[in-house]
């Protein structure tokens, strides 16, 4: 039976792909609802992704790395269903970008998040803030901070990398 | 295909033109590519999602700390391990010449005695506290000089304060 890990076995049944799918379902959906943020189509692109590996299932190599895999799948079924979503008049909120302070911010997520927001340099801190909060313009970050554009860029960069949580 | 760091370099490049590092091709091919680097993207997605939706209090108040410092802090760079530059405590202190000093009461004065009127104490007519915030990139000593005003409940001491910048 596949694990989310690495599987020995060359060939898998569908008894076992079915439990290895049922059981790296929260993990899939974890990701999605990252990609996507808060439920919005995550339903929709879990099971696409779902019904797509089922189709892929006798090419699906137990050798590798299954959740890997699922990533990748829900990853390019999150790509079609934002460029079909693209393609609709309505304007769906999307990711990056403006700020929008009214935006929920789950408080178990915003608690981790301020969290490792603490343990940034406070230039660091105030710059992604300014930035990704706010929505101050490089420029206007440069002003307010006295510092050259290139170098809130710097900050800006390293403070991105440094907020990146451990994989779980 | 582009390499890992320049798949960073991308990525930030679209974030700080506010743009989706997922509408650059070369973003998507490398993610396609390179699954185990998925997760870490999707990561980093949802938190700068949430960071656009944090109250502003949340890193203790709207306007940055280093604000309203980064510019002096930056003229004063090189002078700063040298300097006083600060002074918690400001007195303003008058060589006062009325009777009712403090130290000199009228009653101590014998009016049959000639001779020079008595030296006037010193007076603190006013004085200001300011508060200095603890910084994580500075720190501070104090070197007191003399006491201003001295008795059994309270002491006034005059101080230079130095402030170190750390390099970070």
């Amino acid at each position: 039976m596949p694990t989310t890990g690495t599987a020995r076995a060359t060939t898998i049944d569908d008894d076992a792909f079915s439990a290895f799918l049922q059981q790296s379902q929260p993990a899939v959906r974890a990701f999605v609802r990252r990609l996507c943020g808060g439920a919005h189509d995550v339903d929709d692109i879990v099971q696409e992704t779902f019904a797509k590996v089922w189709r892929l299932r006798r090419g699906f190599d137990p050798a590798r790395n299954g959740l890997a895999w699922l990533r990748q799948a829900a990853f390019r079924s999150f790509c079609d269903h934002r460029e079909r979503a693209r393609r609709t008049p309505e304007p769906r909120p999307d990711v990056h970008g403006e700020a929008s302070p009214e935006r929920p911010c789950a408080s178990e997520l915003r608690d981790e998040l301020q969290h490792r927001l603490g343990a940034l340099p406070t230039i660091e801190r105030e710059l992604l803030l300014g930035f990704h909060r706010d929505g101050l313009s490089l420029r206007e970050l440069a002003t307010r901070h006295a510092l050259p554009v290139n170098t809130v860029k710097s900050h800006l960069h390293r403070a991105r990398r440094r907020m990146q949580r451990s994989p779980s | 295909m582009i390499d890992h760091d320049t798949f960073l370099a991308r990525v930030d490049a679209c974030l700080d033109e506010r743009r989706d590092p997922l509408d650059d091709a070369d973003v998507v091919a490398f993610l396609d590519a390179h699954p185990e680097h998925l997760q870490a993207f999707a990561a980093q997605r949802a938190d700068l999602r949430a960071l656009a939706g944090l109250p502003v209090a949340a890193d203790r108040g709207g306007e940055p700390a280093t604000a309203r410092r980064a510019p002096r802090r930056r003229r004063l760079l090189p002078l700063l391990a040298a300097t006083a530059v600060a002074a918690g405590v400001a007195f303003a202190v008058v060589f006062g010449d009325r009777d009712d000093s403090p130290g000199v009461a009228p009653s101590d004065v014998d009016p049959s005695i000639d001779g020079p009127p008595p030296r006037p104490a010193s007076r603190i007519l006013s004085a200001s506290l300011e508060t200095h915030a603890t910084r994580a990139y500075a720190s501070v000593d104090y070197t007191v000089f003399r006491p201003l005003v001295q008795d059994t409940h309270t002491t006034f001491e005059t101080y230079e304060l130095h402030s170190l910048q750390h390099k970070p």
